[in-house]
């Protein structure tokens, strides 16, 4: 019930926020549509349908299957979305292979916990493939960050 | 017309027989099998990962082993229903009821058996029907103007929101932002960037193959990731060939669940998961002994199974025949084909033969490799089933980031694929469905043109909707796909006052 009332105004605060951006493209007219015609549809359509979906939440007295993770969940969630994040900021500057080796690491050890010669096996393993797949295979110019250029 | 049929049908063969495109048919159909086996990967994300690799093949080549993804995995998802009552795909749920009933009793075999078999014999079927009905389809299609795509378009989208499992306000909504978020970049006919901030990557707009990759492929993964995977025991089924009498109690299911399958897969929002519902419990209904449906009946595998094989085959047809996607799996070879620099629509069988013969054919032969594959290597799929979760996550991860990274070498990319990934995972938690949204992507740009040539060629007349007979028509199916369930239960809102939550 909570995250529907919520999701809704964000919804809803969307709509407004479509609207307002769309004031600066040019509405046309009727027979010739401009840039700003369907966003403004659009932003109307979203308003009017998230705040029915917010007056339905209000009058929804049953409980909502929501499956929010537990506390170890949820960190293991944003431990990845932090690793994915920082993989693609340092991607140019250090490498696709030292991140890749990085990443698995990450992924194996604190978060999924496998023991650590398993980690290492298969991080390595997985920048071994990595490199005969893209460079020596596909030949795709990956960055390879600024030391082993 | 029969020959001309029959001569289309040999060219194609001859496109799909090559030696390299067999082997991307076989290469698709076995991933497909695989990624349908394991659970939490399924054929959407396979594909999304895999776009930007057929950047580099021929356009027969690509659409024909994404394809085999997409129907390989509906065989796959059969294999983890039966044996460890883990569906690997949503179209396999309800395979799990008997399939694992029949493992239980020691008939594990038999019923992957089954299944194989039922999934050959309605693909192919399936794979006739398409052959068959895309000719006239297509013809019926020339006839069409912007009005007409423009509310068929609308209508796709509208069955999507109506017929899936959650609430059809929340999809609608889901679907209003898929367009809107189509809307974002350059605008073509007055030069304007919509809704870009400055930010580089957005001016092409928000990219298909980032926001595929992050809500099916990220999203998914940060999903699995949540609670460690447990290990199951499986024991390996000796003796897959089904018995005479499972061939007797089966062979309705089969035909009833392929002319099922087909229908639904052909509709828009219907689909796979649709279609093995739909044709268990119509077995069920027609069946003698309904009570028996769940304890390990043979005809409960076979059903579902046949329906959700025809029904990859069905969901082709708006793809080939009207360039309109049915669901996300065919709005993805959608991006592949204009990837491609192809436009699909009524004029793809006669402009390019090769493409939609060549695919057709190809389904074909890809049934029978999945049927020759899938009984053979039964064991590898096993043992598939024990690799933990938490080593396949980076391996996705590190495929998505680096295959997002790919196709414009430029960050940006990733970064719109991450957030998509974070967006979809929210969405997941709050129950609200990401098809819609998908679809309504990769349709907005060509639904804002249909609506502003129709618009432009009348001059103004937004009445043009209704006066043309089949947009009219269109239009009035996607009002009673909307509200028509509405009314229902007001109607008859004098019963019982519950209703399930939506």
């Amino acid at each position: 019930m909570n995250s529907e009332r919520i999701s809704s105004l964000v919804l809803v605060l969307l709509s407004v926020f479509i609207l307002a951006e769309s004031r600066r493209y040019s509405l046309g007219t009727i027979d010739y549509p401009g840039p700003g015609f369907l966003p403004v549809l659009l932003g109307i359509a979203i308003g009017l349908m998230s705040l029915a979906l917010f007056i339905r939440s209000l009058a929804r007295t049953h409980p909502l299957k929501t499956s929010w993770p537990d506390r170890q969940g949820f960190i293991a969630v944003g431990a990845i979305f932090m690793g994915i994040l920082v993989f693609t900021l340092l991607l140019e500057a250090s490498g696709y292979l030292l991140n890749t080796f990085l990443l698995f690491v990450m992924l194996l050890r604190p978060v999924g916990k496998q023991s650590w010669s398993l980690t290492m096996l298969v991080s390595f393993a997985a920048v071994l493939i990595s490199y005969l797949l893209f460079d020596v295979w596909l030949k795709v110019p990956l960055p390879r960050g600024i030391w082993l250029q | 017309m029969i020959v001309d049929t029959f001569s289309s049908i040999l060219a194609g063969f001859s496109e799909s027989l090559q030696v390299s495109r067999l082997f991307y048919c076989f290469l698709g159909s076995f991933l497909g099998t695989i990624v349908g086996v394991i659970p939490g990967l399924g054929p959407s994300a396979t594909i999304a990962l895999l776009l930007p690799i057929t950047f580099h093949l021929d356009t027969v080549s690509a659409i024909i082993m994404l394809a085999g993804i997409y129907y390989g995995a509906q065989y796959g998802g059969s294999t983890t229903s039966i044996l460890v009552n883990v569906p690997g795909e949503s179209s396999s749920v309800v395979t799990a009821f008997d399939g694992y009933a029949l493992a239980k009793q020691g008939r594990a075999g038999p019923a992957l058996g089954m299944a194989a078999f039922s999934s050959f014999i309605a693909g192919t079927v399936g794979v006739v029907a398409l052959m068959l009905t895309a000719g006239p389809l297509g013809d019926f299609a020339l006839r069409f103007g912007p009005p007409e795509y423009f509310t068929l378009m609308l209508l796709g989208l509208a069955l999507v929101c109506c017929l899936g499992e959650k609430s059809v306000l929340k999809s609608l909504v889901m679907a209003a932002i898929g367009l809107f978020l189509g809307t974002i970049g350059l605008e073509t006919i007055s030069g304007k960037e919509r809704f870009t901030f400055g930010i580089l990557a957005l001016q092409d707009g928000v990219g298909l193959v980032p926001v595929f990759m992050g809500m099916f492929g990220v999203s998914e993964v940060l999903s699995m990731m949540e609670k460690p995977a447990g290990q199951q025991v499986i024991e390996k089924p000796r003796g897959l060939l089904p018995t005479r009498r499972d061939w007797k109690d089966s062979r309705w299911a089969i035909a009833r669940g392929s002319i099922i399958g087909f229908f639904l897969g052909v509709l828009p929002g219907g689909g796979c998961t649709l279609a093995s519902i739909a044709a268990y419990v119509t077995e069920k209904r027609f069946s003698k002994r309904p009570e028996k449906f769940g304890t390990g009946v043979m005809e409960g595998v076979a059903a579902p199974e046949a329906a959700n094989n025809s029904a990859a085959s069905g969901s082709f047809i708006p793809l080939l025949t009207l360039g309109i996607p049915s669901n996300v799996v065919t709005a993805m070879l959608l991006a592949a084909l204009m990837i491609h620099g192809v436009v699909p629509g009524p004029m793809l069988i006669k402009e390019r033969p090769d493409i939609f013969w060549g695919v057709v054919t190809s389904m074909y032969v890809g049934n029978l490799i999945l049927l020759l594959l899938n009984l053979p290597l039964i064991g590898l799929f096993t043992s598939l089933l024990k690799m933990p979760y938490p080593i396949l996550a980076p391996i996705i991860l590190s495929a998505c980031l680096i295959g997002a990274y790919s196709t414009n070498f430029n960050t940006g990319d990733v970064f719109i694929m991450i957030v998509s990934g974070g967006f979809g995972y929210l969405l997941k938690k709050v129950d609200f469905d990401v098809a819609p949204l998908v679809l309504a992507l990769v349709l907005g740009p060509p639904i804002e043109v249909a609506l502003r040539q129709s618009l432009m060629i009348t001059r103004g007349n937004f009445l043009v909707f209704f006066q043309r007979p089949i947009a009219l028509f269109f239009f009035v199916l996607l009002l009673v796909a909307v509200f028509g369930p509405l009314l229902a239960r007001r109607l008859s809102k004098g019963s019982l006052r519950s209703h399930a939550p939506r």
